[in-house]
């Protein structure tokens, strides 16, 4: 099984919807990936004939994501005399540093998030935004950065089983094993976990950052033996369905279809919540050059990012796509103004100093 | 010869049964085996004899009948309470265990061990002349010398018999003849009960007191080898002891077919007592050996010696054969 | 002058493909993975003062061992008796028997640890049916914990223990059991003294292959554990994939190759054992 990252499960949702069962061969696919990914992508990816404008692959999660991202994407980037390819390989930091390294870069355009801004900006394996061709203005504020640009937002939320849970719970309950006995679940990863506990721990939004870590861990440290880690989101699914967890932290997508699901027996808010930005970036050296920024700005249409909300549920990065997004959407729409209203957003830069180290702290303090 | 004195030590068998799915195994045998006797049983294979023995050893439970040591139940013991010594076909010595420690095995077992242990270990070693390879490992003997191995080690304590199943089938001829006598002196020597399995009937004829002839899971004939090899009871039990000739009633003119060894057919000088034509002439130096069918068919074969002048049939030649009724056998129709 | 026919060219001839590939797909990356642990991110030993420093790294690695150890005993002892059964059973049976073993190995990891789940889990089938019988009143916590890694582990390598262990009670000679009974020893001392010792060989050689392999799980451990029980498949892919730390990652990549090579060094030296017990 492979730790996911938020656009990875994005495409295993729309798979699960379209045909259910599949997400289990999908993760062992990814898991048997990791050896052979690198060396298949180099040779699937360039094949097809380059028109006027060089080819420009772009790199997400795979399964429904390729169609979807193919019709918002690149059919009208193409229908303009662009060539963009999509290619669901599955971007890891790790096989973007390995191609960078080996010089041997075929991607243009990689779905990622601020992990990678973290991971892979200090190793210089990444090409800056040319803000040139990139229109900042239609990016929310904030989420422009120097390595990566948004392209759209998911949360992280709070969740709990209403059979368990007597009445609404508060972010803070998620701590007080007395008033709520029963296994929590967190994510095996720091980010966006040690944002929620500052939260419930009643740390105001604004002040949020630099994240108070030894705090965030004491928070944990204090309910370690209910503590349950997962990996995937439909592990996350599963652990709240099955009632093996009676709270838990996931992505607001999980959360939702879990709502759906289980005819609102498991229960969520994006209240105290954290929204984070998935981000578009380039690995350094990349084939296409300056090209991948031209079609980075034909992606910030909001026609086009809405079309991807309403397929896949992520919230669009254009602000001007606010109002584009249908009623019954709106809800769910982690990025809408009442739901950000609520939620702290993450803070790329704190992350782009210290994730590495939080991570492994984490993994040091709390997992192991 | 034995004198056949009941002692405390007799086995009985009676009426003992085995069938696996339709095959019958052992069909209702019943045998007895006198104490310090060397009883043989002697069949083709599948004929029972390996199952009856392995019912005497325990490791066969049979559906039906009883067997008694000295008047004592034995039939649902335990192998390893029975206390016979046994010696497999292959030997089955144990590879991990050097020569001593396989020899001392059976004693371990009874709790003996020290010095005196350690004494009728070599004891039996060098009963099998074997003195010499005591630390030695199985695979490091020969044939012969693993055979001896496992002899020592069924002895060691003392069985109140020692059961032998095929044990020389898996060494060349000269090797078996020498281990043959072998084991007749040591059965002289130690005095025990042996039962013995073997195919081969001159094996069985030169080592027994005894020969129990099986077929198809029943006895055939029990009897000392001159009896069985002067009157064996029917037409199975003649072939086994190599009677070459029977002649039916119609050709021999009496009520029962007749068994004659080839030597006891001569050529007649006129039409003799039965008309065949040789078929086959074989030269052996000192003899010739004839095959000749008659009219209907029966093959009939006889000796003449060589060197005797006369004109000798040859093949294709019609002949007169004749006998001395006291050489013919007449069988129960079987 | 003719040329005569070399067998020790021909030999060369047909296995140099196969080294070649060994080269290439094999001690090439291994060997690129051994120098990333001394140079990454700065050339020296750095990375492997992390095996005494690093609180992670060592709790990690004692999961490790401790659950390898503790599955390999149990893979051993329950495939044990598994290959006993199937050694002494009827040939019709034994089919059947070899068709249950291999058919494991055909249903991926990944769906055996789910299969576990359902049936550990505390509203699972067995803490139902322990409940619906009155054995417990609340669920046993089989599930999440070392337990129910040790009961995925332990399914999932049965097969390779059962196997090895197999072939070497088919080699036995039943006819040594039998005699050692004949010669006085009841079923437990014809066992213990005859048959088990014969099947020292498979059982060592088993024991090595369940290790090797107990050391490299990784799925069975983070969806059993809950997250918890992290060994060190587990622990490397995060440092290399999602930490991004090379270093690290290809450190313990090594010494987990080191490990098994000396391991197997040790071992080699005392698969003498064979000839010593002389079976095969």
């Amino acid at each position: 099984m492979e730790d996911q990252s938020f656009a990875e499960d994005f495409a295993e949702i729309m798979r699960d919807q379209d045909a259910s069962g599949m997400s289990r061969r999908r993760i062992l696919q990814s898991a048997l990936a990791m050896g052979v990914a690198p060396l298949a992508a180099s040779l699937g990816a360039r094949g097809v004939l380059a028109a006027d404008k060089p080819e420009v692959v772009v790199v997400n999660w795979g399964g429904l994501a390729v169609e979807v991202f193919q019709q918002a994407f690149a059919d009208p980037y193409n229908a303009e005399g662009g060539n963009m390819v999509i290619d669901g390989s599955g971007p890891l930091n790790g096989k973007i540093l390995t191609m960078v390294q080996a010089n041997d870069v075929t991607w243009d355009i990689c779905d990622a998030g601020v992990t990678t801004l973290a991971d892979l900006g200090p190793k210089g394996a990444l090409q800056p935004i040319n803000y040139d061709i990139v229109d900042k203005s239609k990016v929310v504020d904030g989420m422009t950065y120097e390595l990566g640009v948004a392209n759209y937002f998911f949360s992280s939320v709070m969740a709990w089983d209403s059979d368990k849970v007597d009445g609404t719970p508060s972010p803070a309950d998620f701590f007080d094993t007395k008033k709520y006995p029963g296994r929590r679940m967190i994510r095996k990863d720091s980010q966006a976990m040690l944002e929620l506990a500052l939260l419930a721990d009643g740390v105001a939004p604004e002040d949020l950052y630099p994240l108070d870590v030894e705090r965030a861990f004491a928070k944990f440290d204090s309910i370690r033996d209910d503590l349950l880690f997962w990996s995937s989101g439909s592990q996350s699914q599963s652990l709240l369905r099955d009632g093996e967890c009676v709270m838990g932290f996931l992505w607001s997508t999980r959360a939702n279809m879990l709502e759906k699901e289980t005819a609102g027996r498991i229960k969520y808010t994006f209240d105290k919540g954290l929204l984070q930005p998935g981000l578009w970036v380039v690995p350094k050296n990349n084939p296409a050059g300056d090209e991948a920024f031209r079609a980075i700005a034909s992606m910030q249409r909001p026609e086009e990012q809405v079309y991807v909300l309403e397929q896949m549920g992520n919230g669009p990065a254009n602000p001007a796509a606010a109002e584009m997004v249908p009623e019954q959407l709106r809800s769910a729409n982690p990025a809408d103004p009442e739901n950000r209203k609520v939620q702290a957003t993450l803070n790329a830069d704190w992350y782009i100093e210290h994730h590495r180290e939080t991570y492994q702290a984490f993994l040091d303090r709390i997992v192991l | 010869m034995m004198t056949h004195t009941p002692e405390t030590d007799t086995l009985k068998i009676r009426d003992l049964s085995k069938t696996y799915g339709k095959f019958r195994a052992l069909d209702t045998v019943s045998l007895g085996v006198d104490q310090g006797e060397f009883l043989t049983l002697l069949g083709p294979s599948g004929s029972g004899k390996t199952t009856l023995l392995m019912s005497i050893a325990g490791f066969i439970q049979p559906d039906h009948g009883q067997i008694t040591l000295g008047g004592r139940d034995i039939t649902h013991m335990p192998p390893e309470k029975r206390s016979f010594g046994m010696v497999f076909q292959g030997y089955a010595l144990f590879p991990h265990l050097t020569v001593n420690d396989n020899v001392m095995f059976p004693l371990k077992m009874r709790g003996e061990k020290g010095a005196q242990a350690a004494r009728r270990v070599a004891e039996a070693l060098e009963l099998v002349g074997l003195s010499d390879k005591g630390i030695r490992y199985p695979r490091e003997l020969s044939g012969g010398q693993q055979q001896r191995v496992a002899l020592a080690r069924a002895i060691v304590f003392q069985p109140h018999m020692l059961l032998l199943d095929e044990p020389l089938s898996a060494l060349d001829t000269q090797l078996r003849g020498q281990l043959q006598s072998e084991l007749k002196r040591l059965h002289r020597a130690v005095g025990l009960t042996f039962i013995y399995v073997t195919h081969d009937q001159s094996e069985a004829l030169s080592m027994s007191d005894r020969i129990a002839v099986m077929r198809e899971g029943r006895l055939e004939q029990v009897g000392r080898p001159d009896d069985l090899y002067d009157r064996p009871a029917n037409r199975f039990v003649a072939e086994f002891m190599g009677v070459e000739n029977f002649l039916p009633p119609e050709l021999s003119g009496g009520q029962h077919t007749l068994a004659l060894r080839a030597h006891a057919l001569e050529l007649a000088a006129g039409r003799g007592r039965v008309a065949a034509h040789v078929t086959e002439r074989d030269y052996y130096g000192a003899e010739i050996r004839y095959t000749a069918h008659t009219e209907s068919g029966v093959p009939l074969r006889f000796k003449i010696a060589a060197g005797q002048g006369e004109s000798l049939p040859q093949e294709g030649d019609a002949i007169g054969l004749d006998w001395q009724d006291k050489d013919a056998l007449p069988l129960a129709d079987h | 002058m003719q040329r005569k026919y070399n067998p020790q060219l021909t030999y060369w001839l047909l296995v140099l493909p196969a080294l070649l590939a060994m080269a290439v797909f094999y001690f090439y990356p291994v060997s690129r993975v051994l120098w990333m642990s001394v140079t990454i991110p700065e050339p020296g030993l750095g990375n492997f003062a992390q095996l005494a420093n690093s609180h992670s790294i060592n709790r990690m690695l004692w999961t490790t061992l401790r659950i390898s150890l503790i599955s390999t005993a149990l893979t051993l002892i329950l495939g044990y008796v598994v290959a006993y059964v199937i050694t002494h059973a009827e040939d019709r049976r034994k089919r059947l028997l070899f068709m249950a073993v291999l058919a494991s190995l055909w249903i991926s990891v990944l769906v055996r640890a789910f299969a576990w789940f359902a049936l550990l889990r505390s509203d699972g089938l067995i803490n139902q049916m322990l409940m619906g019988l009155g054995i417990t009143d609340t669920p046993l916590p089989m599930m999440w914990n070392e337990f129910s890694v040790l009961v995925g582990i332990v399914h999932a390598m049965l097969p390779l223990a059962i196997l090895p262990l197999y072939s070497g009670m088919q080699s036995i000679d039943p006819r040594l059991v039998a005699a050692a009974r004949g010669l006085g020893a009841n079923r437990r001392g014809a066992f213990w003294r005859i048959f088990f010792p014969l099947t020292l060989p498979g059982v060592f050689g088993a024991s090595i292959l369940v290790f090797i392999y107990a050391l490299g799980f990784y799925v069975t451990p983070a969806l059993l554990g809950g997250g918890r029980k992290m060994m060190i498949a587990e622990y490397i892919k995060v440092q290399i994939l999602e930490v991004v730390n090379w270093g690290a990652g290809s450190m313990l990549a090594s010494v987990l190759l080191i490990f098994i090579v000396v391991t197997l060094a040790i071992v080699s030296r005392l698969v003498d054992l064979r000839k010593l017990f002389g079976a095969a």
